[in-house]
C-alpha cells in the first residue's frame, strides 16, 4: 500500500476499500480454513472408527478363540496405514490379548490400560478405543493410537493457502479499487486543484469541469456559481478601490494645499497685524510724549483688537497645524519656576481685569522640567486666561508641584482653580472639543474662539499628559494639567542637545561661581544658566584660581566662607595678578561688611541669602558697558521696516535697512552691523539662504541675529536656524519693550566681544 | 459370569454368607492339606470350561446344510458319546441361545440318537471304539468334535490339542466337507489343518 496521506481521497478510498475487502477475506478465509480442519478431522476420525470396527470384526474369531497369534497378525496389517502409531486388541476381561506399534517406533510402556470407548487428543496424539461386537455381545475392545501429524500439515497447508488467497485477493481488489476510485476521486481532486488555482492566482474566471450529475457534480455546480459571484464582486471592489484611491490623493492633495494655504496665511496675516500692533504701541508713546493724552485710549483700543485678533489667528493656526499632524514638539530643560512666574506676571493684568485675584502656591520642590516650553506656557496662559474671562469679583488659584505616579514617573501637576460661573455636566462633556465653549452665547459674551481649551488639551497629550476639569455650576471650575516631568521624544531620535544651554556662546559670557556649598553652587549656575550666561562652577579657592587663568571668566562670584583658602585670599591672590586683576569680582557673603570687601578690590559686594534680581542686574551692567551701535533692518515689508527702525532709533541704535538678502549683500555689505533684525519670507532671497550665506563669511559670521519672522516655524526650520542665530521672535508675540531688552543685551554681548578682542591684540 | 455370581452372592441371605465362608475356609484347610491334588484339579476344570466355551463358538463359524439345523426356536444338540471329561464345565452351555436356537447337552450311545445331534463329542473313553464309531457317524451331517489324538486324521472333523499349555484344536476340512458342513475361513484360519 502507498503512504498514508491525510489529504488525498484517492488512498482513503483505495484504503476504505482495502480494508473492506481485507476484512471480509479474512473472515471467510478463516471460517473456510477451520470448517476445512474440522472436516478433515471427524472424517479422519470416521476413517479410524471404521478400520477400527473393520479390524476388530477381523478379530472377533481370535477373541472368540481368544488366539493371541491370529490377533496380533491380524493387527500387523496395519503397518499399511503408517498413521496408525501404535494398536491393541483388549478381550472381554481388559487384558491385552494383541499389540502394534508401527515398524520404527519405540514400543516403549505397551498399549495403555483400555479407556474409554471413543476417541480423544491426548499430547498431540488421537487415542481412539472402539468396542468390537458381535451382535448385542461385546467381545473386546480395539485400541488406535493416531499421528496427528498429518492433520498439522493439513492445517499448516490450509492456513497458508489461506494466506496466499488472501494476498492474492487483496492484490486483486487492490487493482480494482484503485481503477474505480477515480470515478468518485477525480472530480473531487479536479475541484480541490480548481480552488487551489484560484487562491494562488487570484483568477476567478476559472471553473472547475464538471463529469458527473451526482451530488460531486452539484457541489461543483454550486462552486462555479460562487466564483462567478466572487468575479463580480472582485470587479466591483476594484472599482470602488480604484475610486477610493483617487479620491484618497484628492483628499491628499487638498490636505496638502490647506497646510500650504494656512502657512502662507499666517504670514500674510500676521505681517499687516504686526504692523497695526507695533505702530499703534508707538503712536501711543508718542501721543504720550507730545500730550495729546486723549488719543492714549483709543489707540490703546486699537492695540487691544489688534492682539486679539492675532491670538484668534495663533490658535486657529495651531489647532489646523495639530490636527494635519505638523505639530512638533520641541523639547528643553528649563526651570519650572520661572515659567510660572512669567506666565503669571503675562496674565496679571487679564485676572485683575474682572476685578478677581490671584492667588499662587508653589510647591518648593518645582525644580526643573524637560517638555516643551512654549506649549506648557501657552496650556498654562490658556488655563489662566479662561479662568479670568469667566470669573468676576473672584478667587483664581494657581497651584504647581510634584507628584510620583503609581510606576514611579515624576509627574508636574498644575491646577487653576476659579470661582467662576462653572459648567453643567453637559457641558463638561464637550469642554475640550473644537470650537465649542460651554455654550454658544458665550462666544459672544466673553469672546474667545473656543479653541484655547482645546489646544491646550491636544499640547499635553502630545507630551504624554492630560489636563482634566472638574466644575460645579455657579460654583467655579477646576482646570489639572499633568505632565511627565521628563518629556520623551514622541519618535525616537538621538537626544539632541539635552545640555544645550552649555552650549551657549563662551565668549564673553562667562560667570565662574565659587562656592563651598554645593546646593548655592548649583542654584546659582541653574539661574544664571536660564538667564543665558555660560557659568563654570569652583569649590574651592585653588581650584578657582586655575579656573580662573584658564577661562578668563566675564564675571566672578565668591563666596566668603570656605575651608582653606578663604575668599578674601582668593580676592587678593586675583588683584595681585595683571592678568586677572582687571576681572570684576562679586562678593557673595553672609557677613555684612561693605567697605572691607571694597577695600580688598570686589567690584560688587553682596549679602546672603542673594537678590537674585540684583545679581542679574550687576551682572548684566559688568557685562555691558558699553552703548548701542549699528543695527540692520532686513524685512520685505515697508512698514515693518519703518516701525522697527524708528523703535531702535529711539534707543540710540544708528540703523540701516534692506528689503531683502540680496540687498544686504549687495549694497549694504560695506558697513557692517553690530547687530541684524531679519525677516524670514521675503523675495528673492530669503532668511534661510541669508543666514547661510551670512555664515560662509568670515568677517560677518559673528554679527548676532535677531529672527523677527510671522511664519510659523517647523521643527527642521528651528534646527536650521539654531547655532547661527540668537533668537527668534514672532511678529506680534512680543512687546515692544521684550523686543528692546533683547536687542540691548544681544548687542552690548556682541560690542564687549568685539572689544575684548581689541584688548587681546594689544597684549 | 463371575460378576452375575458375585451379583446373586450379594442377594443371598446373611446365614449363606456364613456357610459359604465356612465352606471357603474348609477349602482353604483342605488346600493347605494337599495343596498338589486341588491345583491339579482347578486347572483341569479350567481346561474344560474352555473347552466346553470353544464348542459353544463353533457353532458360529459353521454352517449345516438347511435339512439338519433346526427351525428357528429348535433346539441344537450337543451330544456326549462316553465318559464326559466335562463334568460341570458343561453346564452353563445348556439352555443358551445360538443362532436362534437354544442349545441342549445330552449323553448319547454311539449308534443311537446320533442323528438327533448337530455336534457329537467324542469322550476319550471311546479311543478305542473310534473308527466304529467315526463310521457309524458318516451318515450323519453332525460335526464331530474330539480330544483323542489322531482324531481328525482319522476322519473326525475338530481335535482339541494342546499347544504350549494353550487348547488349541486341529480341523479336518476334507471331513467336514464330506459331512456336508461349511467350515467359516475364520475359523480354519485359527485351527492346525490336517488331512485324513
Amino acid at each position: 500500500m502507498p503512504k498514508l496521506c491525510q489529504r488525498c481521497v484517492k488512498t482513503k478510498l483505495t484504503r476504505l476499500t482495502m480494508l473492506t475487502s481485507g476484512v471480509a477475506l479474512l473472515v471467510s478465509v478463516t471460517l473456510f480454513g477451520l470448517s476445512d480442519a474440522k472436516r478433515f478431522r471427524s472424517g479422519m476420525e470416521r476413517d479410524l472408527q471404521t478400520l477400527a470396527d473393520v479390524v476388530g470384526a477381523s478379530a472377533a474369531s481370535a477373541l472368540d478363540f481368544d488366539d493371541e497369534a491370529a490377533a496380533a497378525k491380524t493387527l500387523a496389517a496395519l503397518e499399511h496405514k503408517p498413521v496408525i502409531l501404535r494398536a491393541a486388541i483388549y478381550n472381554k476381561d481388559n487384558k491385552v490379548l494383541a499389540s502394534y506399534a508401527r515398524p520404527g517406533e519405540p514400543a516403549a510402556g505397551g498399549p495403555p490400560v483400555r479407556g474409554r470407548d471413543g476417541s480423544r487428543f491426548v499430547h498431540g496424539q488421537l487415542e481412539v478405543f472402539r468396542p468390537i461386537q458381535r451382535g448385542a455381545d461385546r467381545l473386546g475392545t480395539i485400541f488406535f493410537l493416531v499421528d496427528l501429524s498429518e492433520l498439522r500439515e493439513l492445517i499448516v497447508n490450509c492456513v497458508v493457502s489461506g494466506i496466499i488467497i488472501l494476498a492474492g485477493a487483496l492484490l486483486v481488489a487492490f487493482i480494482f479499487s484503485s481503477r474505480l476510485q477515480r470515478s468518485v476521486s477525480k472530480p473531487i481532486l479536479d475541484l480541490a486543484e480548481t480552488t487551489q488555482k484560484v487562491l494562488e492566482q487570484k483568477d476567478y474566471s476559472a471553473r472547475a469541469a464538471k463529469q458527473s450529475d451526482d451530488e460531486v457534480g452539484f457541489l461543483i455546480d454550486k462552486f462555479n456559481e460562487m466564483l462567478g459571484q466572487m468575479e463580480r464582486h472582485e470587479k466591483d471592489l476594484t472599482e470602488i478601490n480604484t475610486q477610493l484611491r483617487r479620491s484618497q490623493q484628492e483628499a491628499l492633495a487638498a490636505t496638502e494645499a490647506k497646510s500650504h494655504f494656512l502657512a502662507n496665511m499666517s504670514h500674510e496675516l500676521r505681517t499687516p497685524l504686526n504692523a497695526i500692533i507695533g505702530y499703534s504701541e508707538m503712536l501711543e508713546e508718542e501721543a504720550a510724549d507730545s500730550g495729546q493724552e486723549d488719543l492714549i485710549p483709543d489707540l490703546k483700543k486699537i492695540k487691544g483688537a489688534g492682539k486679539h485678533l492675532l491670538a484668534l489667528i495663533n490658535d486657529i493656526l495651531d489647532l489646523s497645524k495639530i490636527e494635519a499632524g505638523k505639530m512638533d514638539l520641541y523639547l528643553e530643560t528649563f526651570d519650572l519656576k520661572t515659567l510660572l512666574e512669567d506666565v503669571v506676571a503675562t496674565t496679571r493684568l487679564l485676572v485683575q481685569k474682572k476685578d478677581n485675584i490671584l492667588e499662587v502656591r508653589l510647591s518648593p520642590d518645582l525644580g526643573t522640567m524637560r517638555a516643551d516650553l512654549t506649549k506648557v506656557r501657552q496650556a498654562l496662559f490658556n488655563l489662566l486666561s479662561n479662568a479670568s474671562k469667566f470669573t468676576e469679583h473672584g478667587t483664581i488659584r494657581l497651584k504647581a508641584g510634584r507628584e510620583i505616579g503609581p510606576d514611579k514617573a515624576e509627574w508636574i501637576v498644575m491646577q487653576v482653580q476659579d470661582t467662576g460661573i462653572g459648567m453643567t455636566p453637559e457641558q463638561l462633556g464637550r469642554m475640550f472639543q473644537a470650537f465649542s465653549q460651554a455654550d454658544a452665547s458665550t462666544v459672544r459674551k466673553y469672546g474667545g474662539t473656543g479653541l484655547g481649551l482645546a489646544i491646550t488639551r491636544r499640547f499635553c497629550l502630545m507630551m504624554g499628559g492630560d489636563v482634566t476639569v472638574a466644575s460645579e455650576i455657579g460654583k467655579g471650575s477646576t482646570f489639572t494639567i499633568r505632565l511627565p516631568s521628563q518629556v520623551q521624544e514622541p519618535r525616537a531620535e538621538p537626544d539632541e542637545k539635552t545640555a544645550d544651554l552649555l552650549d551657549l556662546p563662551q565668549e564673553g559670557n562667562t560667570v565662574l561661581v565659587v562656592d563651598d556649598d554645593p546646593s548655592a553652587r548649583d542654584l546659582l549656575k541653574r539661574f544664571l544658566n536660564k538667564q543665558g550666561l555660560y557659568v563654570e562652577c569652583a569649590a574651592n579657592g585653588q581650584e578657582a584660581l586655575d579656573m580662573v587663568k584658564r577661562l578668563h571668566p566675564t564675571v566672578i562670584t565668591l563666596d566668603v566662607m570656605m575651608p582653606g583658602m578663604d575668599g578674601w585670599a582668593v580676592l587678593a591672590r586675583l588683584k595681585e595678578d595683571p592678568a586677572t586683576a582687571d576681572i570684576p569680582v562679586i562678593v557673595l557673603t553672609i557677613v555684612d561688611d561693605t567697605h572691607f570687601g571694597h577695600a580688598f578690590g570686589a567690584t560688587e559686594y553682596l549679602t546672603k541669602p542673594v537678590d537674585r534680581e540684583r545679581l542679574l542686574g550687576i551682572i548684566n551692567k559688568l557685562r555691558h558697558p558699553s552703548v548701542p551701535g549699528q543695527a540692520l533692518v532686513v524685512d520685505d515689508e515697508p512698514d515693518v521696516r519703518d516701525m522697527l527702525t524708528r523703535t531702535l532709533q529711539r534707543q540710540g541704535w544708528t540703523t540701516a535697512s534692506a528689503a531683502d538678502g540680496r540687498e544686504v549683500l549687495e549694497s549694504v555689505a560695506a558697513q557692517k552691523p553690530d547687530l541684524i533684525l531679519l525677516d524670514l519670507m521675503m523675495p528673492r532671497m530669503d532668511g534661510f539662504e541669508f543666514v547661510t550665506e551670512m555664515r560662509q563669511r568670515e568677517e560677518w559670521r559673528t554679527i548676532p541675529i535677531i529672527v523677527i519672522t510671522a511664519k510659523s516655524l517647523t521643527k527642521e526650520d528651528r534646527e536650521m536656524l539654531e547655532g547661527h542665530v540668537q533668537k527668534v521672535l514672532l511678529k506680534g508675540g512680543f512687546s515692544r519693550d521684550e523686543l528692546l531688552n533683547e536687542l540691548r543685551e544681544l548687542v552690548t554681548e556682541c560690542v564687549q566681544r568685539a572689544q575684548r578682542a581689541d584688548v587681546h591684540v594689544q597684549i | 459370569m463371575d460378576s452375575s455370581n458375585t451379583a446373586k452372592n450379594t442377594r443371598r441371605p446373611a446365614f449363606l454368607k456364613r456357610l459359604e465362608r465356612a465352606v471357603l475356609l474348609l477349602a482353604f484347610g483342605a488346600a493347605l492339606v494337599c495343596p498338589a491334588g486341588l491345583h491339579a484339579q482347578s486347572a483341569v476344570q479350567r481346561e474344560y470350561e474352555i473347552k466346553a466355551a470353544y464348542l459353544y463358538n463353533f457353532i458360529r463359524y459353521i454352517d449345516w446344510p438347511a435339512d439338519t439345523l433346526p427351525p428357528a426356536g429348535g433346539t441344537i444338540t450337543i451330544g456326549i458319546i462316553g465318559d464326559s471329561p466335562f463334568g460341570p464345565a458343561i453346564d452353563p452351555l445348556k439352555g443358551k441361545q445360538i443362532k436362534g436356537c437354544t442349545l441342549a447337552v445330552k449323553s448319547i450311545v454311539a449308534g443311537k440318537d446320533m442323528d438327533q445331534c448337530q455336534i457329537v463329542f467324542i469322550c476319550p473313553s471311546e479311543k478305542g471304539r473310534l473308527p466304529e464309531i467315526l463310521g457309524q457317524l458318516k451318515e450323519t451331517r453332525a460335526l464331530t468334535v474330539s480330544e483323542i489324538e489322531g482324531f481328525a486324521t482319522q476322519g473326525g472333523i475338530i481335535n482339541f490339542i494342546s499347544e504350549r499349555n494353550k487348547v488349541r484344536f486341529e480341523i479336518n476340512p476334507e471331513a467336514a466337507r464330506r459331512t456336508g458342513l461349511n467350515v467359516s475361513s475364520e475359523l480354519l484360519k485359527l485351527a492346525r489343518l490336517v488331512k485324513s
